[in-house]
């Protein structure tokens, strides 16, 4: 068998399973920074009381100032969890962003990375020799 | 025809093989290996010369030569940088190669034909030979090392140049490819020579596809870690902000560990499960909707824990079932809880807040270390548990695990049906020696490289099958990762660098004391000439001694049914014909320790406690002494004395021991007695022996004739007779005998006095005298000691008391009718 051939198969599997791959690469990576920061956990939850921490209000509700300091407490947790969560979601999706403007970039490396390598033996045989 | 070549010419993998073959793995590593160091030596110093112009002036003048040579080395980079790549895309592309034999089982195109694995060695065969292709190979040549077949070996069998086997019926036998296995099993089918080559080597066909299966599982495991971007990889790291979507539970973190943050859960990392389904049972019931609550019982020891340790550490690392994602597994530990509350109020207020924060917190997998023991509690305060915990159990947001060990299911849980309305039990099941092989296997490999050992496949089969035959009492897994661990450093310090089967056995023998290692030249000799042996103490029995010696012979060799005792023996005759001392040899020749010798005086267990007292009572809670005896000393001879005086209740419990090798103490524990020998001695029937005797003192006593008055008198069933290894008649003993007898007990006196200088002559008067007068005919030899002592050893004393024999001194004892013992001392010289 010719290195041709060999070469030839290797193209095939570089320029078609390969690309396949990674795009599933990247589907992992999606799903890992979704995991990593809690995402579907966090949008779940995102205006729940910080670590659950909530009172129940008095069964009785004429005692209207226990039922507002209950509801100002359990408000202002729920506006802590909200900042907290924000903030993780925010740099989750900025992660899976990031990753999504990489894709593109790694999909022409890969592209061309043949002749990457080409270029970078050629020249560095060039300066060698220079 | 279907040859290697028209195989691998089909194959799509064959550009494939032809540049795996051109850039082999190993070399692959080393241009890898090699162009990273040049990069980052290269790359340094380019670094430098681009820093110069921070750097101090005299080091500048050190780069005057890099200054000079900077094209040439930022040359050799790029040439060393594009080497580098084009290795990476290789091991990417090989490695996609072998990932679908991981994860496309079922996927794999029609024009595969077969794994790349096989193709491997398909396409390194040089001639058509498969049989020789697949030993010249370097996976072959894994699995027969791993068989303890080196290369010498194989190639000393490659030049009795064996039939050549062709490719032509290769097929697969599952899935639609040819798999490593397919072609192990192939060549074994295929091969008499091969087959014959591997007997002779100890290795069965189950070693062969065994250690087959274990090197693709090798392969596969080191395929599957290398690719670190693979989802599964990818998930084993932690996630952010988990907790802050559930609530806090203070009081329970008082008394209990969070497995998600236990070093034990992490320490799980690469250790194998064997409990997988149990596993997958648990995952089942806490995937419920409301009531999610299992109960896991088993024996005491490590494995439910270890259950537990593993769920929770697949929680950790994201794989377990949606149920159980975000879940925090917490265990309880009720020792902690019983230490803290000292009153009724106090523990009900605290199981109320541990539940209650459990629930609300909304995430927590409750594990209780041990049920039985807060039943305990709340049964010691008076506290109704049930009626406390039951609406939290009931609850959607908890799960709860308790866990609990067999016997106190038994004793406290079982008979508690609300309670057991509120779980759904696992059992954890006995693990099979097969089972418990998959697991050692992959913790080999840990071993293999803390200790730099190399463990065959047979090895690591027989700590599996030993870990559960010579160590029954331990829960299996346990036991045989405990004999892995333990062997590893042995071999080290015996300078072992391959440990194969014999070594295993060496080491249980070691542990043990019974003999199971290959018989040595010395025991060899031993064994075959065990009747003089034990001839030498037991005198005038050479039926009894026969019997026991091939009984010994029998367990030796390892031809003895496994799943029962070593031996049981019915010892019949009068008293004082050595029936006892029979028993002793046995335990010095067999454990070559005579102290291995546990008795049992059945005339103590004639009440109608007498069962009780020896397997234990449940409603007392007392142990019995035969469970403890056999507990304590696994291995052993047990002399069962005076066999005819117990009960029939306590004869039956020997039916199950005789025959099947355990009997269930009083909590229905099994108790293993597959190391004992079990010897029973009984005067049944020696009122007929003597009559027999004495009609016919040359013939040999009927057997058939003892056993059936025996019956016949209802003192023993015949189905107890039946189970007996062996029924052995002790003959009453002549004079001869008697005499014989009588000068090895004045022979071991001798050697006493010796120790104290002083030497005694063994006159055949003074033998015959004590064989005449030591002796009788209702006790045998029995009362021979006791006339030694009083007559012989007291005249001795009274002599050294009075200067007459001092360290020395030389003296026989002479017939003397002044003598009240007809016998006198006569000091011969000084």
């Amino acid at each position: 068998m010719g290195i041709v051939t060999i070469l030839i198969d290797y193209l095939l599997w570089h320029y078609s399973k390969a690309v396949m791959s990674l795009f599933v690469v990247y589907r992992n990576f999606c799903l890992f920074l979704s995991n990593f920061f809690s995402l579907p956990l966090l949008f779940r939850t995102w205006l729940s009381p910080w670590r659950r921490l909530d009172e129940g209000y008095p069964k009785n509700f004429t005692d209207i100032e226990s039922v507002l300091s209950t509801l100002v407490l359990n408000l202002l947790m729920r506006v802590v969890g909200f900042i907290m969560r924000t903030v993780v979601i925010s740099a989750g999706l900025l992660s899976i962003i990031i990753l999504t403007a990489l894709l593109p970039l790694a999909l022409i490396i890969w592209l061309l990375l043949p002749l990457i390598i080409i270029f970078l033996f050629c020249l560095g045989v060039g300066l060698l020799f220079v | 025809m279907n040859t290697i070549t028209d195989l691998i010419h089909k194959s799509r993998l064959y550009p494939v093989l032809v540049l795996d073959r051109l850039i082999s793995p190993g070399k692959r590593q080393k241009i890898i290996y090699l162009s990273r160091v040049i990069i980052v030596v290269l790359g340094l110093i380019l670094a430098f010369y681009l820093s110069k112009n921070y750097l101090p002036a005299f080091l500048v003048d050190y780069l005057s030569l890099v200054l000079a040579l900077k094209n040439k080395i930022l040359g050799l980079l790029l040439i060393n940088l594009s080497i580098f790549i084009v290795a990476i895309l290789l091991e990417v592309y090989f490695s996609s190669f072998y990932y679908l034999e991981l994860i496309a089982k079922n996927l794999y195109r029609s024009e595969d034909i077969f794994t790349m694995t096989v193709g491997r060695i398909l396409y390194g065969a040089k001639t058509d030979d498969l049989l020789v292709g697949f030993l010249q190979s370097d996976i072959g040549g894994q699995i027969m090392r791993r068989l303890g077949i080196g290369r010498p070996t194989i190639d000393l069998f490659l030049a009795t140049s064996p039939s050549p086997v062709s490719a032509m019926l290769l097929a697969q036998t599952d899935g639609p490819v040819i798999k490593l296995k397919d072609l192990a099993k192939y060549l074994f089918d295929q091969s008499p020579a091969f087959r014959e080559f591997l007997l002779s080597h100890s290795a069965k066909e189950i070693d062969f596809l065994g250690a087959t299966k274990w090197i693709v599982l090798g392969i596969e495991l080191s395929i599957w870690k290398s690719r670190w971007w693979e989802l599964d990889n990818l998930s084993r790291v932690p996630s952010l902000a988990r907790d802050w979507s559930y609530g806090g539970t203070y009081h329970l973190d008082m008394y209990s560990r969070d497995l998600l943050k236990d070093r034990e859960v992490d320490s799980l990392a690469d250790t194998p499960t064997n409990r997988q389904a149990e596993m997958d049972q648990l995952e089942t019931i806490l995937s419920r909707s409301r009531e999610a609550n299992a109960l896991l019982v088993g024996e005491a020891g490590p494995d439910k824990m270890n259950t537990i340790y593993h769920l929770a550490h697949q929680i950790k690392q994201g794989q377990a079932v949606t149920a159980l994602t975000d879940k925090r597994p917490v265990l309880l530990e009720v020792s902690l809880l019983s230490a803290s509350c000292k009153e009724k109020n106090i523990f009900e207020q605290t199981i109320l807040a541990i539940f209650s924060e459990a629930t609300k917190a909304g995430n927590i997998l409750l594990v209780i270390d041990d049920l039985a023991n807060l039943v305990a509690i709340a049964d010691k305060y008076g506290a109704n548990l049930i009626s406390l915990i039951d609406p939290y159990l009931a609850s959607n947001t908890l799960q709860v695990i308790a866990l609990c060990d067999t016997d106190n299911f038994h004793r406290f849980i079982e008979s508690r049906a609300s309670l057991m309305m509120l779980f759904e039990k696992i059992a954890l099941a006995d693990l099979s020696s097969e089972a418990i092989t998959e697991m050692l296997l992959q913790a080999v490999w840990l071993v293999e490289n803390n200790f730099n050992l190399f463990f065959t496949y047979q090895a690591v089969t027989e700590i599996a099958s030993g870990a559960s035959y010579y160590f029954p009492d331990s829960i299996g897994s346990d036991k045989a990762i405990d004999l892995l661990t333990e062997i590893a450093p042995w071999a080290t310090s015996a300078s072992l660098q391959i440990v194969d089967v014999s070594a295993v056995r060496s080491f249980i023998q070691n542990k043990t004391n019974i003999p199971i290692g290959e018989v040595t030249a010395k025991e060899k000799d031993k064994l075959l000439n065990l009747e003089s042996i034990l001839s030498s103490r037991v005198i005038g029995q050479r039926e009894a001694v026969s019997a026991v010696a091939s009984a010994v012979r029998r367990s030796r060799a390892g031809v003895r049914n496994p799943s029962k005792p070593i031996g049981s023996f019915l010892f019949l005759g009068p008293t004082g014909v050595g029936k006892t001392e029979t028993a002793k040899a046995l335990a010095a020749t067999f454990f070559n320790n005579e102290n291995e010798l546990y008795r049992l005086d059945m005339s103590e267990y004639h009440g109608t406690d007498a069962v009780d007292k020896l397997i234990g009572s449940f409603s007392t809670g007392n142990t019995g002494v035969l469970s403890t005896m056999v507990r304590d000393h696994p291995y052993g001879v047990i002399l069962l004395d005076e066999f005819e005086k117990t009960t029939p209740a306590v004869l039956n419990i020997f039916l199950p021991i005789f025959d099947e090798g355990f009997f269930s103490d009083m909590n229905g524990k099994r108790v293993s007695v597959k190391n004992i020998i079990f010897i029973a001695t009984s005067n049944a029937g020696a009122d007929l022996i003597w009559e027999l005797v004495e009609k016919n003192p040359d013939q040999a006593i009927s057997r058939s004739v003892l056993i059936d008055a025996i019956v016949e008198r209802g003192i023993y069933k015949p189905e107890l007779l039946n189970r007996f290894d062996a029924t052995v008649i002790f003959r009453p003993l002549g004079e001869a005998e008697l005499a014989k007898i009588a000068e090895l007990q004045l022979k071991k006196l001798a050697k006493r006095l010796m120790e104290k200088g002083l030497t005694l002559e063994i006159t055949s008067e003074l033998v015959s005298s004590v064989a005449k007068n030591g002796a009788d005919q209702i006790f045998g030899a029995r009362p021979m000691l006791r006339y030694i002592q009083d007559q012989v050893e007291q005249q001795v004393a009274d002599k050294m008391i009075a200067g007459e024999i001092v360290a020395g001194s030389k003296f026989s004892f002479i017939a003397s009718t002044l003598s009240p013992t007809g016998l006198e001392i006569k000091v011969k010289n000084l």
